[in-house]
């Protein structure tokens, strides 16, 4: 059973999860390994499957925007605005511009704070633990700057149909200003601090590289496919919000390894420091919410660029007060196929910052696996309904 | 005799745990923290010693159990080799070939102790180990030969009677350089590498075991630092009262750790195997052997440069 080298020994199996100090997540690969060096792997995800679907077409309207904000502790906002916003397409609710821009400095605040968090976990699985303190001590302001502007650090509350909850007044934004700008001079050390590092530029470079083909053969996303060169950034691309009103470009470097990765990563918490402050300054004056009367039957679907990549919501109303179905793609899961090429020929040393480096988050990828008699099936809709598989 | 063959190991045993403390507090202030107390080290051994030990099945048990005793009583002969806060060794001469083959013994237990546990991060673990020793032994070694080699003896109570970074200055360096591997923590915590191997050797071991193998650890950080002391700043300082003796050491040895072990450990992150070869057998070796010829050459560098200390 065990795979035999040529020189007749069988390789060693290195199980790493589902519970391991390097992933903070359930999710399991298999290591073969000869030597230091990994020449095969075997990954499962679904160990934590939450029903979130199914306990969406069970509540009303009003509730699942809370709902889906508790998929992701860290992609809080973008999922109940990619929501909200598939909702409003459905109803044509016309959402007034102020809410358009906070709701777009709630998107950019967490990518600053999700990119930070990154960079210290990359530190963290390298050894490196004076960087992830300094990274967390510092991601720490944009939490408190959440707590300001809505009350929570990390779920929000912001996002509701028709608009946002919390309005933002004159001296929160002054005060965020300058807690922007201290971040901004924060941003520069990290960046400083991470490129300049010989022993962070030996573990990095050439380490899980992953070639242009590969990126776009394997349909990766957001930040992880930047890294090798595709130039696909939803916000760009769909301009929702208000990313319509401001030139953003995508950030991308070459070659896909760890080193491009922190190289996109870091450029973009600059350019979210630089947006989110032009957000504050052209907050526009008005309304923050609009009534709504109720939601007709539709479907939509709908991309917003969450801090690990394209997020992917699907939703459908039956003119009732809930919904038909809801399906929802979280960007680690179009980015998990991409481990492979990266894992292939690398040492075992480099496994913990390869699995971070694509900043993935398992848990938020779990929507449905049915195991039969050791098969996986296909359920249809009706079947998932009626709970009878 | 007996009184103090006791007290050495009793100020080995507590130095060795306080400086764990110290190192971790000078760790967290650099890392912006307040860090634990300074007594950590000794809450963790006593709270592991009451604990029960288990043996996984798949092991060697005799082995798997025999590692953690191998290694601290190494340890502990070793603290009556080396002269801790005193001009002469508590027992005999002290050979210095004898110490630096019980230096090694800790690292072999873990060796020993992680292929014997049966888990494949174990024998990641001991693979790296092995690597982790021959890569800072071999500067280590060339070192402590050129000083012997120039005081004429393997004999610690004659070595240590001169502060021999004086003369040998290169050769301190290299030794010095030594300390972060030796004390096992980044760079050069590869064998252990919570996040790769799950702690690699440790992963098996609990309550009095995992004391023992840690205790071991810590007594050879400490005991590794007072011979590089001993032998490289001399022993004439210690000839007050015991009481101020040992607290000289022990400022000493805290000074040598806070600089080269805790200083490394936080502004740097892990290094890989292939690279801990490559990086002490290239310029620390280089200095240890460049003194080493300069001397069997009969060239007295620092006399010419400073017009003392030679030889």
């Amino acid at each position: 059973m065990a795979d035999v080298n040529e020189r007749g020994f069988a390789n060693l199996k290195v199980p790493i999860g589902p519970s391991h100090p390097a992933l903070e997540e359930p999710a399991r690969f298999l290591f073969e390994v000869e030597g230091e060096k990994v020449v095969n792997v075997d990954y499962e995800i679904g160990y934590n499957h939450r029903s979130i679907e199914r306990l969406c077409q069970e509540r009303p309207f009003s509730k699942v925007v809370y709902l889906v904000e508790r998929i992701c502790g860290i992609c809080s906002h973008t999922h109940p605005l990619n929501h909200v916003e598939r909702v409003e397409d459905i109803a044509d609710i016309e959402v007034p511009e102020r809410a358009k821009y906070i709701r777009t400095i709630y998107a950019e605040l967490e990518r600053i704070h999700s990119h930070m968090l990154w960079a210290g976990i990359a530190g963290e699985e390298i050894g490196y633990h004076t960087l992830f303190m300094y990274t967390w001590r510092e991601r720490e302001k944009v939490m408190d700057l959440f707590e300001m502007l809505s009350g929570n650090r990390i779920m929000h509350g912001c996002n509701r149909i028709g608009g946002v909850k919390w309005n933002i007044a004159e001296e929160q934004a002054k005060s965020a200003m300058s807690v922007l700008t201290y971040l901004d001079t924060a941003a520069d050390k990290i960046t400083k601090a991470v490129l300049k590092d010989s022993n962070i530029a030996e573990r990095g470079k050439g380490v899980g590289s992953l070639s242009r083909e590969d990126a776009v053969r394997l349909g990766a996303v957001g930040p992880n496919a930047r890294a090798s060169g595709v130039p696909e950034d939803t916000r760009v691309m769909c301009k929702y919000a208000a990313y319509g009103d401001f030139d953003l470009e995508p950030q991308t470097a070459k070659d896909g390894d760890v080193v491009a990765q922190a190289l996109v990563r870091l450029a973009e918490l600059k350019q979210s420091i630089w947006l989110t402050k032009e957000l504050f300054a052209n907050l526009p004056e008005g309304p923050i919410q609009v009534e709504y009367d109720e939601i007709p039957a539709g479907r939509s679907v709908g991309r917003t660029e969450a801090p690990r990549g394209e997020l992917i919501h699907y939703t459908e109303t039956n003119g009732t007060r809930f919904f038909e179905r809801i399906k929802i793609r979280s960007p680690t899961l179009a980015n998990i196929p991409s481990y492979v090429p990266k894992f292939l020929g690398c040492q075992i040393a480099d496994i913990p910052i390869i699995a971070a480096s694509i900043d993935p988050c398992f848990s938020c990828t779990d929507r449905m696996t049915v195991i039969k008699d050791g098969k996986r099936k296909i359920v249809s809709a009706r079947e998932l309904k009626t709970g009878r598989i | 005799m007996i009184a103090s063959i006791v007290g050495v190991l009793i100020y080995a045993f507590v130095a060795a745990l306080l400086l764990q403390g110290i190192r971790r507090i000078v760790v967290a202030h650099s890392q912006f923290r307040k860090g634990p107390s300074i007594f950590q080290a000794f809450y963790d051994f006593f709270k592991l010693m009451s604990k029960e030990s288990l043996t996984p099945n798949v092991t060697s048990p005799l082995l798997f159990n025999l590692a953690p005793i191998l290694s601290v009583a190494s340890m502990l002969l070793a603290a009556l080799i080396i002269p801790l806060a005193a001009s002469m060794s508590a027992v005999g001469g002290g050979d210095l070939i004898l110490v630096i083959y019980l230096l090694a013994i800790p690292p072999i237990a873990l060796i020993l102790g992680g292929s014997a546990s049966g888990s494949p991060y174990g024998a990641i673990g001991a693979a790296r180990e092995v690597a982790l020793l021959i890569a800072y032994e071999t500067p280590f070694i060339v070192a402590m030969v050129t000083v012997a080699l120039a005081a004429g003896s393997f004999q610690l109570n004659t070595i240590s009677a001169t502060a021999w970074i004086s003369v040998l200055p290169l050769a301190a360096i290299a030794a010095i350089w030594t300390l972060p591997a030796a004390a096992a923590v980044q760079p050069f915590d590869i064998a252990e590498a919570p996040t790769e191997i799950v702690s690699g050797p440790y992963v098996e071991y609990s309550g009095p075991n995992l004391a023992l193998l840690q205790l071991g650890q810590w007594l050879k950080i400490f005991l590794y630092a007072s011979l590089i002391a001993a032998v490289f700043f001399g022993t004439a300082i210690y000839h007050f009262q015991p009481a101020v003796n040992f607290v000289i050491q022990f400022a000493i040895i805290v000074l040598l750790v806070s600089a080269f072990i805790a200083f490394w450990q936080a502004t740097s992150g892990r290094t890989r195997v292939t690279r801990v070869l490559k990086y002490y057998w290239t310029i620390p070796t280089m200095l240890a052997i460049i003194d080493l010829v300069l001397y069997l050459a009969g060239v007295r560098y620092m006399h010419f440069l400073f017009g003392w200390a030679g030889l």
